[in-house]
């Protein structure tokens, strides 16, 4: 029993002791909910005690020069594909690109994400409407930043938060920044696409992949007015969560990529049980080719969900009306929501009349975004803590253990302790400074989460459970380490885009699917003063029970030396 | 401590690791492997790289199953009671395995107490340890602030911390400098000396072998092919020792060859370089050097400064050489230590 949580107890210390990992557990989540609140939770209702902002004015400048997928794929494919048009033109152009009767703007000009951005941030501007991935916000859904019951009155969106001018030229931005025109510039550099798509980095020759570097963070500057502070980051918060959801778009193309090499070698039709469709055919062909290969494959299956959902997004929008129509469209237009935040789709829902409208706004937006963007953070923890076990056995610290006389299930049972542990820590971290800022920016002292005490720390250690026994199952799953980088992170984000932490909601049969939205759930409850949450907890307890019988069960044979 | 007092440090019977490799011939890391330590002894295990050295400490450690044998530490089976032969036994890895985010205290702390020590008698011990490895004043800084020979002498610290009658030491000096290559292996000395330890030491480094051991097993793919004393394993491939005289090249006559050879017991060759090609090997070029290769070098050394005096060769230095482990290696395998 000592000796567990001596264990558990060196895994807190270590942790917690390193900058590194507390920047991004701790900082990053506080600084993403501060200004996601800031940004929505501040001023459009008119309530005195936030910021007001609105038609913040910022000035973009796209200089990318997109890439040429069919040219980089076109090593990767069998002989004679035809290649007119692409995976990424079907996800990401309109109606027309896909059926065909459009692709020679796409084709001719490659895929420039530059472009996206630009018609994001600026969706009425002419470059917008001539971009050539014709993304347009007509075909996207409406993307709720908070969603809260039944009530739709949408009051805040994208649109109203910029006032944005598009210029061809940095000097000219840098020059408005400095004198007091723009409140940012945002400047999109040459090869922005090429350093957010892996398949820049696929080796030509013979159909073999070269060593991929990892996706690289994309430098999009953005040049901040000193004299405008709060409106340049929320400028600096919203550029670079869109470019953060297209590099994990990225990332997810590339680890798809990976394993289905990995796992097939160069891919050539046969290794295929059957020729792919071309890939100008409608993507529900391709969607039916890839499920019927995922059979064999999961990252086929993977594969096959995007295609669909991206294909789904195209043509029908999550609205109020269609809600409950046709799932499969609704997760397709959950995932459009992911990987193309739409213009003018972002939006604010008012909330139900309640207790928590006694609140102040900014208090109720940061309950909502502060818990989801918490839990989020928190998975990462989770999966990344049971992975250190991996750095344990190769340092020989693990090896040191297990020489002690200290049995094996001693060592396994400290260590997920830890776990738990180091996750409610994190958790409970991040409550509290979340309600230091809200104090902070609010101007008095505010405790945000409601109460009773006991019920936040139930819940909380129920959450902790979860996260790390969805910990100890992906790492059980996976069969080597590196497997997990990949599969870790992909599990992480569709549930974090199914609970919310992206800003924009599913329906709740498919909310439901994420621990996330169970956890946000019960906080909202205990913000508004009541105090039914225990369907939330015996939910949480039980997913955790769960994952972690399963979990400790798999993972149980990677402590072999 | 429930050590039987009378029982071998450690034993092994028939210890064999075989490792199963895919689509090849499964890997026979150790093969049928049968030792004894005795207590108070420094035993070392001398191989090159990939011998099993490693692979061997470590199923006498309890961290992995052995394939077939077993091992008993102080008369406890390490795979039936692994808990009370553990207890016996301090380990140090070939890596440093340390926490580097955490302290040098921290860290002799946390491995204290998985041996079951807590509180002030914890402390004091992990105070004797940090004095002992002389770095009682770093004990606060984080480990990855260390020198690679302070990290090297915290990682054999922390095997000591539960004063075990038995200490592993798994390569402890890899890839540091010579000063503190020095310091461990006084320390590895001082254990037995002072302590009474017993200590099971590996390496591939020969000179370290030579300097430490009372006894050495030499391990080659897996399989034990020489083990005693250094004399006896010297004397089992008839090893020669070897006198290195260096004499004024004045005196010298090419007859003192023939009557070394004849007269002095044991000598089986003599070898005499003049000073221009003793220049060439080290010398400093006024000086001849004589090679005498006999049987038993210390022995025959008087007679044979004895006879050069008689002929009026002034003899300025001496050197016994005694063939090493190196030469043992060499002749059983056919390869270099260090190959
Ligand atoms: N987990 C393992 N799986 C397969 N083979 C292994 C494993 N561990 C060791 N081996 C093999 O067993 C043999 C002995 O390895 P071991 O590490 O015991 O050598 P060593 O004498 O300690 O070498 P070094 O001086 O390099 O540390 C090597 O051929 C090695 O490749
Ligand atoms: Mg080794």
């Amino acid at each position: 029993m000592r000796k567990i949580w001596t264990i558990a107890a060196k895994d807190l210390i270590a942790t917690y002791t390193d900058r590194n990992l507390l920047i991004i557990m701790l900082l990053t989540p506080l600084l993403l909910s501060t200004i996601i609140a800031l940004a929505f939770g501040g001023g459009a209702s008119g309530d005195s005690a936030g910021p007001s902002l609105s038609d913040i004015p910022i000035a973009i400048v796209n200089q990318d020069q997109g890439i040429n997928p069919a040219g980089e794929m076109g090593s990767l494919l069998p002989p004679g594909t035809d290649l007119r048009g692409t995976l990424f033109d079907l996800s990401l152009t309109s109606e027309s690109a896909i059926t065909g009767t459009d692709t020679t703007t796409a084709t001719s000009s490659g895929f420039n994400i530059g472009d996206v951005l630009v018609s994001i941030l600026a969706p009425d501007s002419p470059q917008a409407a001539a971009s050539t991935t014709s993304f347009s916000s007509d075909n996207l859904p409406a993307c709720p930043l908070v969603a809260e019951g039944s009530d739709s009155g949408y009051d805040t969106t994208l649109d109203q938060l910029f006032n944005t001018t598009v210029l061809t030229d940095t000097t000219a931005a840098r020059a408005g920044v400095e004198g007091g025109e723009y409140a940012a510039a945002i400047l999109i550099p040459p090869d922005f696409s090429n350093r957010i798509m892996p398949f820049g980095q696929f080796g030509a020759a013979d159909g073999a992949v070269a060593e991929i570097a990892p996706v690289q963070v994309a430098p999009v500057e953005v040049y901040a007015n000193a004299g405008m502070p709060i409106e340049a980051s929320v400028a600096r918060a919203v550029t670079e969560g869109i470019v953060g959801q297209f590099s994990r778009m990225g990332l997810a193309v590339q680890g798809l990529g990976d394993s289905a090499i990995e796992s097939m070698g160069p891919m050539d039709s046969e290794a295929l049980a059957e020729p792919p469709p071309a890939l100008t055919a409608p993507a529900g062909e391709w969607q039916a080719f890839l499920a019927r290969q995922g059979e064999n494959n999961a990252w086929f299956a993977a594969l096959a969900g995007l295609v669909g959902g991206l294909s789904g997004g195209n043509d029908s929008a999550v609205t109020d009306e269609n809600m409950d129509e046709n799932i499969g469209d609704e997760v397709g237009g959950a995932l459009a929501c992911l990987f193309a935040p739409g213009a003018g789709s972002i939006t604010i829902m008012r909330e139900p009349v309640n207790k928590l409208q006694e609140q102040p706004r900014f208090a109720r937006v940061m309950v909502q975004v502060g818990s989801a963007q918490a839990v989020f953070f928190a998975l990462f923890t989770g999966v990344f803590g049971v992975l250190s076990i991996y750095d344990e056995r190769k340092q020989w610290t693990l090896q040191r253990m297990l020489a002690s006389p200290t049995s094996r299930t001693t060592v396994l049972t400290g260590f997920l302790t830890g776990n738990v542990v180091v996750v409610l820590a994190q958790l409970a971290l991040l409550m509290l400074f979340l309600t230091g800022i809200s104090s902070l920016i609010l101007r008095r002292p505010i405790f945000i989460w409601g109460g009773p005490w006991y019920l936040l720390l139930l819940l909380m250690a129920a959450i902790s459970i979860c996260v790390a026994g969805l910990g100890v199952l992906v790492v059980g799953l996976a069969r080597r380490e590196e497997q997990v980088q990949v599969f870790g992170p992909m599990v992480n984000m569709f549930l974090g885009a199914l609970g919310g932490s992206f800003g924009f909601y599913v329906p709740a049969a498919l909310a439901n699917l994420s621990l996330i939205t169970w956890a946000t759930d019960a906080f909202r409850t205990l913000a508004t003063g009541e105090t039914d949450i225990w369907l939330n907890l015996t939910v949480l307890a039980v997913q955790g029970a769960l994952f972690f019988g399963v979990g400790v069960w798999l993972f149980r044979k990677r402590l072999d030396l | 401590m429930a050590d039987n007092g009378a029982a071998p440090m450690i034993l092994t019977e028939h210890l064999t690791k075989t490792y199963p490799n895919r689509g090849g011939k499964p890997i026979e890391a150790v093969k049928n492997v049968n030792l004894t330590v005795e207590r108070g002894e420094i035993f070392s295990l001398l191989g090159p790289n990939g011998a099993g050295k490693t692979t061997t400490i470590s199923m006498i450690s309890g961290l992995i199953k052995p394939t077939a044998g077993d091992a008993f530490i102080g008369g406890h089976s390490i795979t039936r009671e692994p808990m009370a032969a553990k207890q016996l036994m301090g380990f140090v890895p070939q890596e440093v395995a340390l926490y580097p985010q955490l302290s040098a205290r921290q860290n002799l702390v946390f491995f204290g107490k998985l041996y079951g020590h807590y509180g002030a008698e914890l402390q004091r011990r992990v105070d004797e340890v940090l004095a002992f490895i002389d770095l009682t004043d770093r004990q606060k800084d984080r480990i990855e602030t260390f020198s690679g020979g302070m990290k090297r002498r915290v990682n054999i610290g922390v095997g000591l911390l539960h004063k075990p009658d038995l200490i592993y030491m798994d390569e402890p000096t890899v890839g540091i400098d010579p000063q503190n290559r020095r310091r461990i292996l006084d320390t590895v000395k001082q254990l037995r000396d002072e302590q009474g330890m017993t200590v099971l030491y590996t390496t591939h480094m020969m000179e370290e072998a030579q300097e430490l051991s009372d006894r050495v097993a030499i391990i080659d793919h897996g399989e034990i092919i020489a083990l005693g004393t250094q004399g006896e394993l010297t004397q089992q491939v008839g090893g020669q020792d070897q006198l290195e005289l260096t004499i004024d090249g004045a005196g010298w006559s090419e007859e003192l060859i023939s009557t070394l050879e004849q007269q002095v017991k044991g000598v089986s060759r003599v070898q005499y370089l003049p000073p221009d090609e003793a220049a060439l090997d080290g010398g400093i070029g006024l000086t001849g050097k004589l090679n005498v290769f006999v049987g038993q070098g210390r022995r025959a050394l008087p007679d044979v400064i004895e006879l050069l005096n008689r002929a009026g060769v002034d003899v300025q230095s001496v050197k016994v050489q005694e063939p090493d482990l190196e030469a043992v290696f060499l002749a059983l395998t056919g390869r270099a230590l260090r190959d």
